[in-house]
């Protein structure tokens, strides 16, 4: 009898115990769902800031550049209509590639350069010097991706800044690609003392594409701006 | 008359799209085109211009330091892809504003503006012709002119206070003189419509003179005359 009460007093207490140990577990595991839960909602949340930012920063076609053109392309209907029909495909190639193609985290650095190719030809119906503008590609840009417009931002700035159009190689662009490394380099006359008056965002575009750079590429990139014997520099170097 | 032009943009094709629209234009005459507002200045500063089609956007030195330092500045229609200079515009009085890429039609709008305002601030300012009678050149005020009578080679121009012989053909006097009040009637008179005393038949008269109303001018003069005997504008 006596022995019997023992028993049933420590199973209830074992029973007892049990359920308290249930239940702190159970509360804990809870508690450790629920901040898994939460932490993974703010890595979207940062996620998705992320990307709008990046959509943002992303270099658009130029509104003016793009009325400049259709400006130009209309007159070219009446002087010159074959040219005319060149242009503005290689307008609306541009169009399409930023409005669809560049929408994307990364794309073929061949698309890229096509572009520019593109850009500086449209970039060329404007300019009476024909001798303005260098471009080259040294190495081989198959199956190399990149992040789309990035090298755009920096050739829009050229073209903004330069303070002497009669220059023969005013502007350079150049692409030299090693099994490592993307180096690019784009440089214009500029002349401190001669001011253009086009520049009224200078800094904000820049700093856009520094935000950029830190980014995508935040421990694989080296951006270096210099301004020597009269020509602004800017030259960025990619690790592959 | 002819309204003398300058282009300034530094875009060549858009240059050449403003000569293309004002060659098509028979008042409009191009003089020059600078792809820089520095040069057009230092041309200004010996050269006679009605009117200048400008660009904003241009480097060194933009449209808008160019109309500052205008100090009488002609007609201006402002050509640029940016819309955002049309405010600074206004202040600066200018004709109209283009928007990149234009057509021809809306270019026209905008030098028919112009055309208008010259036209009206020159018949403000000047009321008179110089005409050229034998050696000397006489000031003749337009509305004093009754009537102009072909003698040969020669015209008489008859006003209030006398007459005047001069060496001129019928088509470059009827150009020199405002169209709503001077009508050919006949192949040698020109008739001054606000001074028409009487019209018989086909007889017209200024003071004590007849004036005949030629076969083929008839028709023109009977619309005036319908226009005429309606009550006044």
């Amino acid at each position: 009898m006596y022995n019997v009460n023992i028993h049933y007093f420590t199973y209830s207490i074992v029973f007892i115990s049990s359920i308290i140990a249930w239940g702190i577990t159970g509360g804990l595991f809870r508690f450790f769902v629920d901040w898994l839960n939460k932490d993974k909602i703010q890595l979207q949340l940062s996620r998705q800031n992320l990307q709008s930012e990046l959509a943002l920063l992303r270099t658009q076609l130029n509104p003016h550049f793009l009325f400049n053109s259709l400006h130009n392309i209309d007159t070219l209907i009446l002087v010159n209509p074959e040219k005319a029909s060149g242009s503005l495909i290689e307008l609306s190639d541009l169009m399409r590639y930023t409005l669809y193609e560049a929408d994307t985290d990364f794309i073929e650095l061949s698309k890229e350069t096509d572009y520019i190719k593109k850009y500086i030809h449209l970039q060329e119906l404007r300019l009476s010097n024909k001798e303005l503008i260098l471009f080259k590609v040294n190495g081989n840009t198959d199956s190399i991706k990149v992040a789309p417009m990035l090298f755009m931002s920096f050739i829009e700035n050229a073209f903004k800044h330069i303070t002497d159009k009669e220059a023969d190689a005013g502007i350079s662009i150049l692409f030299n690609i090693t099994d490592q490394q993307i180096n690019f380099e784009v440089t214009n006359v500029f002349d401190a003392t001669k001011k253009t008056v086009k520049d009224e965002t200078t800094g904000i575009g820049l700093e856009n594409v520094k935000r950029r750079l830190e980014l995508i590429y935040p421990k694989s990139h080296k951006l270096e701006i210099s301004i020597k014997d009269n020509r602004y520099k800017a030259a960025l170097t990619i690790e592959r | 008359m002819q309204i003398k032009c300058i282009i300034i943009d530094d875009e060549p094709l858009a240059v050449e799209k403003l000569s293309i629209y004002i060659s098509k234009i028979p008042w409009l005459k191009q003089e020059a085109s600078f792809n820089n507002a520095i040069d057009a200045l230092n041309y200004l500063k010996t050269e006679d211009i009605d009117l200048i089609f400008l660009d904003i956007q241009m480097d060194e030195f933009s449209g808008i330091q160019f109309l500052v330092s205008l100090k009488a500045p002609p007609k201006i229609i402002i050509t640029s892809a940016y819309a955002q200079y049309a405010i600074q515009g206004y202040e600066f009085d200018v004709t109209d504003y283009l928007l990149k890429p234009f057509g021809f039609e809306r270019f026209i709008v905008a030098t028919d503006k112009v055309f208008n305002q010259l036209v009206v601030t020159k018949t403000i300012k000047r009321n008179y012709i110089f005409i050229k009678s034998g050696y000397t050149m006489e000031r003749v005020i337009i509305d004093d002119i009754l009537y102009i009578e072909g003698m040969q080679e020669y015209l008489q121009i008859v006003t209030v206070k006398n007459k005047l012989m001069t060496l001129q053909t019928f088509s470059n006097m009827e150009s020199l003189l405002p169209l709503n009040n001077f009508l050919r009637v006949h192949k040698s008179f020109i008739v001054a419509i606000d001074k028409i005393d009487k019209i018989e038949r086909n007889i017209i008269k200024i003071k004590d003179k007849c004036i005949p109303i030629g076969v083929s001018y008839k028709e023109r003069f009977d619309k005036l005359l319908v226009d005429l005997q309606r009550a006044p504008k």
